[in-house]
């Protein structure tokens, strides 16, 4: 691109510089002819023939001048025309305008034989023959030749000379920032070690990745201290759980009494729902906030979907609804391969609950990039649009709204977590033919 | 029956953990369940012990005041012992389960847990550990073949899906004891979580339908708030 604007520019610069000096040469060429004209006139009138004889040859080193004298008639009375100028048709007789002593007229001759332009002109004498004199242009052209060798030479070296900026700039500041912009792709992903590498870049943009890094530096420690305060969290609650389940069990199979066993059957089934939304929170907490961590390995994406739908396949048949697969290609990403495949999961949960008898859920997915978009297609009553950002995050907001409603509402927001943690993004639109389709879209980690 | 003797068989166990009242609570389910175990409640306890006693089984909790269990299992490893170990232990990540496993662990189980759950994969360590080869077993009218994966009743074989005779075969590998739903999804379909809906019982439902229809007298029991018992009669 930039060669060749370099190139159109030199180009237009000489086609300019040749056309004017051209120009110049061609008038400098009239000059001469129309000079020596009148000096050979002069020599003429103070020697006659014999003294034009015997100066022309001197006075001319090269094969690019002629001389001739006519008679008024036209007869040839002398002339020393070298044989580069026989190719040339002179006028047969002179200029038949009024002459008068020294008026002088010049023209220009071509020939098909060669390139070179032959000025002449003619002088009367004053015994009333003609003199001619013609020389060609052999001389500017090689000068205009050499100018536009020196024109390349000149503009060529002006144009490396005006690059070296440009090189500079590109190597110090536009490759620093690609590097500054490839490395910041990367720092979005959870656990985030990658900082902004310039080596060798100018100290203004070192400066900025080092002030970047240190941010992100932090960021990264706050991530590790919400990680290892979920994982107490966790832990904290976890074992107080287990300790009353392990009762409630012994209350279950201990006890004779009907009411308790079933009080403590509905107990146990709380406390497992519990544990599980306690999970969830963090899930989500922690996908939210980058600070989940992902065990990723290389996943086959239509495996995990083949399995699911192998699983759920007899509670659709249940509610009476079919549940199909489109095949696509197969792919293997780098996932979370139990998250993943907890979060298409919730999404086939969705759509049983709320597809109405005799409707058909479909998955598909296909390849995006390098990643994988996931489609959970229902006949539903579809979603409203003024609800198709907050389905995602509905009992996310407050924990309040978290404990009144325990295990329900948080499947959406956990899709939505473990997709953001992996770098992807979820959505919802309406399908045409009714119904709703749900996607999750995730890029190869 | 050589399956069922070696489900009777007894196991000796281990246990590590810290807590008093859940120590407690093993002890007498492992009692009631016919194992003998010792329990301890440190990592320098259990590495003592293990200098002079061998067992069939440990179980051991990850967050010990002393050791923690990971590091227990690299240090009982490298001394060479290849005693099955089931972690107990309160952190649910896939990356911290990874770490069990490549410390050397065999099994992984996240609090709070099923007492079903806990004998239920004990077993499963047991048998695995025993390389027991499938054996082809009859129970009343019906013949189960793990080789060909196929059940045939009075003769007929039983049309069943590939995924409907992994889980007869996990219950009927865990006879006589309750199996609880999320070792069933587990070992059926790889899946560590409750995916919600009732898919466990939906696929139940239809396994017992399609012996009953075929009139074998196998039957899947639900038992309430805690799974389900492969049983060879009608209750």
């Amino acid at each position: 691109m930039l060669a060749l604007f370099v190139g159109t520019s030199i180009a237009l610069t000489l086609i300019f510089v040749r056309s004017t000096v051209s120009r110049d040469l061609r008038r400098f060429d009239a000059a001469v002819v129309m000079n020596d004209l009148v000096e050979y006139a002069a020599i003429y009138a103070s020697s006659g023939i014999k003294g034009v004889l015997d100066v022309f040859p001197a006075g001319q080193s090269s094969d690019s001048s002629a001389i001739r004298i006519t008679s008024p008639d036209g007869i040839i009375l002398f002339e020393e025309i070298p044989p580069g100028i026989h190719v040339y048709a002179w006028p047969a007789k002179p200029p038949s305008n009024d002459w008068s002593a020294r008026k002088t007229v010049l023209q220009e001759l071509t020939s098909p034989e060669t390139e070179l332009r032959l000025t002449i002109g003619a002088i009367r004498l004053r015994d009333g023959n003609y003199l001619w004199f013609g020389r060609t242009d052999e001389e500017a052209q090689r000068y205009q030749h050499n100018i536009t060798i020196y024109l390349w030479l000149a503009g060529i070296l002006a144009a490396a000379v005006a690059l070296l900026p440009v090189i500079w700039y590109s190597h110090e500041v536009l490759i620093p920032i690609r590097s500054f912009t490839n490395s910041a792709r990367r720092l979005h992903l959870p656990e985030g070690t990658a900082r902004l590498m310039v080596p060798r870049a100018i100290p203004e943009l070192q400066t900025l990745a080092s002030v970047v890094n240190a941010g992100l530096d932090q960021i990264l420690s706050l991530t590790r201290e919400l990680q290892s305060t979920n994982d107490q969290l966790a832990h904290e609650l976890r074992t107080p759980l287990a300790r009353v389940r392990g009762n409630l069990e012994n209350l279950l199979d201990k006890s004779d009494n009907a009411a308790a066993q079933d009080a403590a059957a509905r107990s146990l089934e709380e406390i497992d729902r519990a544990a599980q939304l306690v999970q969830h929170i963090l899930t989500i907490r922690g996908g939210d906030h980058g600070a989940l961590r992902l065990y990723r390995q290389q996943t086959p994406v239509h495996q995990i979907i083949t399995n699911l739908v192998d699983l759920f396949t007899p509670a659709a048949e249940d509610r009476n609804l079919t549940l199909g697969i489109q095949q696509g290609l197969d792919l293997v990403l780098n996932l979370d391969r139990e998250l993943i495949t907890q979060a298409i999961s919730n999404l086939l949960d969705n759509a049983l609950a709320y597809t109405p008898k005799g409707g058909k859920i479909n998955l598909r997915w296909q390849a995006e990039g390098t990643g994988v978009v996931i489609f959970v297609e229902d006949t539903g009553p579809g979603v409203h649009r003024e609800e198709m950002q907050m389905i995602w995050e509905r009992y996310n907001r407050g924990s309040s709204a978290v404990v009144r409603h325990p295990g329900i509402g948080l499947g959406l927001s956990l899709v939505r977590a473990i997709s953001t943690a992996h770098g992807g993004s979820v959505g919802v639109t309406n399908r045409v033919t009714g119904g709703a389709s749900f996607w999750i879209k995730l890029p190869q980690g | 029956m050589a399956l069922s003797i070696k489900q009777a068989a007894k196991m000796h166990l281990l246990l590590v953990e810290d807590d008093p009242e859940l120590g407690r609570q093993m002890t007498s389910w492992m009692a009631e369940a016919g194992h003998r175990l010792h329990w301890v409640e440190t990592g320098r306890a259990a590495l003592d012990w293990m200098k002079g006693h061998s067992c069939d089984a440990a179980i051991l909790d990850v967050g010990l005041p002393d050791i923690d269990g990971f590091s227990i299992v690299e240090t009982l490893r490298g001394r060479g012992v290849t005693t099955p170990v089931l972690f107990l232990t309160a952190r649910v990540g896939v990356p911290d389960r990874v770490r069990g496993l490549a410390a050397g662990g065999d099994d992984y189980l996240t609090k709070p847990f099923a007492a079903e759950e806990l004998l239920a994969r004990l077993d499963a360590l047991y048998r695995r550990a025993a390389q027991s080869p499938p054996t082809r077993r009859r129970t009343g009218n019906s013949y189960l073949d793990p080789v060909r994966r196929r059940v045939t009743c009075e003769g007929e074989a039983v049309d069943l899906q590939p995924r409907e005779w992994t889980l007869l075969e996990v219950l009927m590998n865990h006879e006589g004891r309750i199996v609880p739903k999320q070792f069933l999804l587990e070992q059926v379909w790889d899946i560590r979580f409750d995916p919600g809906t009732n898919v466990v019982d939906a696929m139940i439902c239809r396994l017992r339908r399609k012996l009953e229809t075929a009139g074998s007298n196998i039957h899947i029991e639900t038992i309430r708030g805690k799974g389900y018992a492969f049983k060879k009669e009608p209750a």
